[in-house]
């Protein structure tokens, strides 16, 4: 893709980012009603519950990207390929840190507890650990390359890593609550909830893909104006 | 008003920072490379 095309996607994605963020605020903060249980604190879910689906959209998607950068990339793709797999490990620290961080929050509203060592809270602190690792890597090598090929391989193995997280709350006894968006009618979430909370979770979609592009474009403009020699694969 | 507001809006307002300045970042470096391929 051309860097034009991506420019004119990235400001399409970025006015349907904040448009769907606007909605999306409005929704969760002001018209979606207060849990019988919870009363306002419900409101933090809409933040945190999208952010822990990305943390986990992110690792499964950077790890497909390194598989394609160590199996099946052209050289012609591999910029465009690095910088969306760099973007993806970036972004999945982040939402894996906010998903910590609001979780806190909420936990001190509802526990009374700003941490505890549950299984689910655990396994979403080592994921926090392991895109760690995959930053360190990007960064520790004098070949940029060399670097991408490393953290691409740990973004393979540390998809054994996911399941760990989605199924922690049933092979452990949890503080945590169990799914209650994937689950049995019976104990899945209203519709009023699930609404404002889809909104959200496709304003976080929509903020990754912009930020995707936004990269994905710069590093093409960069590959034009230095256009560095094509390393050779080891 | 519910005693929640504080916590809530903490969250709200940490995850508009993240995701704010990570949305920044990129646009300025795009603007840095933009500048770089004029100058050529």
């Amino acid at each position: 893709m051309s860097p034009q095309r991506l420019r004119r996607a990235s400001a399409q994605l970025l006015a349907a980012t904040a448009i769907a963020a606007a909605l999306g605020a409005l929704w969760s903060l002001q018209f979606s009603p207060p849990d019988w249980r919870q009363g306002d604190a419900v409101r933090i879910m809409y933040v945190h519950v999208p952010g822990a689906w990305m943390s986990l959209i992110c690792w499964t998607l950077m790890a497909a990207l390194g598989a394609k950068l160590l199996w099946r990339c052209p050289p012609s793709h591999r910029a465009a390929t690095a910088a969306a797999f760099t973007t993806t490990a970036a972004a999945g620290f982040w939402f894996t840190a906010l998903t910590l961080a609001t979780g806190s929050i909420w936990g001190r509203a509802i526990w009374g507890l700003w941490w505890a060592w549950d299984a689910r809270l655990t396994a979403e602190l080592i994921l926090l650990f392991l895109y760690g690792a995959i930053l360190a890597l990007l960064s520790s090598f004098a070949s940029e390359w060399r670097g991408v090929r490393a953290a691409a391989i740990l973004a393979l193995f540390g998809l054994l890593h996911l399941p760990v997280i989605k199924f922690s709350v049933e092979w452990w006894i949890s503080l945590h609550q169990g799914s209650s968006v994937f689950a049995p009618a019976d104990s899945r979430l209203p519709p009023d909830f699930l609404a404002p909370l889809a909104v959200m979770t496709l304003v976080y979609l929509l903020f990754l893909a912009t930020l995707i592009t936004l990269r994905v474009e710069t590093a093409l403009i960069k590959e034009t104006t230095t256009t560095p020699p094509p390393e050779q694969d080891e | 008003m519910s005693p929640f507001w504080s916590y809530i809006l903490a969250a709200w307002t940490l995850s508009a920072i993240v995701l704010g300045v990570q949305l920044w970042r990129a646009l300025a470096q795009r603007r840095k490379a933009d500048r770089a391929e004029q100058k050529q």
